[in-house]
């Protein structure tokens, strides 16, 4: 599975089982190029596969938001467990990225395609 | 001779060792027959002690990490001790969103999540000796949030 897809001017980041420092950071690297291109404008993190995350992920995801948020961008984030729900929720990243449910991220890429 | 609920683990501040050292964990604290919630939190929790010791503690450096589980009960003890630069201000540090690494990379939640997952936390640092993190986990104590 690649760790990332774009679609027009979004990328979906497809984010690992494990999701501490070490994977973070190699998270990080590996869209580095992806993210830099001007044209990419939203992120939409996909936690499906995600079984633990620490606050790692929470810096990960402010850093990206950052970087986004220059371009008038935007951050949000899907498939979200329970768990990974109330880490979220402590950790006040829902005042910078919106949970969207999986019509609302299909809403926002057709809004892409129609661009 | 060790007692007999305790493990005593040192490895390398290579940041791989996050994983191993939660999962080592969680494998000693089935004995107290902890819900899934309740493992969660103490991995989240061992997961940031460990990262801070290699980011903050050693930073660019080297050096060991120390990590104890002792179990008594249903109680759960964790100590994380490196020897790396320590904390200047640790009432700072344990500031939510308070970090020290300015490229925005970091989220600065790590004693937060510690405070918030486990049922108690004691930091002490000093820039000679590095940093000591205790906590405990009360199994079957918290009520289930979901």
């Amino acid at each position: 599975m690649n760790i990332y897809e774009k679609m027009g001017d979004t990328i979906i980041v497809y984010m690992p089982r494990e999701v501490d420092d070490y994977a973070a950071g190699k998270m990080v690297e590996g869209t580095e190029q992806a993210f830099a291109e001007e044209m990419v404008r939203h992120a939409i993190f996909d936690f499906s596969r995600t079984t633990f995350m620490d606050s790692s992920g929470i810096g990960l995801i402010t850093r990206r938001f950052r970087q986004l948020r220059d371009r008038g961008g935007s951050v949000g984030v899907i498939n979200v467990n329970k768990r990974l729900d109330r880490i979220l929720l402590m950790s006040g990243i829902y005042r910078i990225a919106a949970r969207l449910d999986s019509g609302q991220a299909n809403e926002r890429l057709n809004d892409v395609d129609e661009i | 001779m060790m007692e007999k609920n305790r493990l005593i683990m040192e490895f390398g501040c290579d940041a791989r060792n996050e994983a191993v050292a939660r999962v080592v964990v969680a494998a000693m604290m089935t004995r107290t027959n902890p819900t899934l919630s309740e493992v969660e939190d103490v991995k989240t929790a061992v997961s940031e002690a460990v990262t801070n010791s290699i980011i903050h503690g050693y930073g660019l450096t080297e050096g060991n990490i120390l990590l104890e589980t002792y179990i008594e009960g249903r109680t759960v003890y964790i100590t994380v001790t490196d020897h790396g630069c320590g904390i200047e201000n640790i009432e700072k540090a344990m500031e939510p969103m308070y970090t020290t690494v300015t490229d925005g990379s970091r989220s600065g939640m790590g004693f937060s999540f510690m405070e918030a997952f486990m049922d108690g936390l004691e930091v002490i640092s000093d820039r000679e000796n590095g940093t000591v993190v205790k906590m405990k986990k009360i199994i079957g104590k918290s009520q289930e949030i979901y």
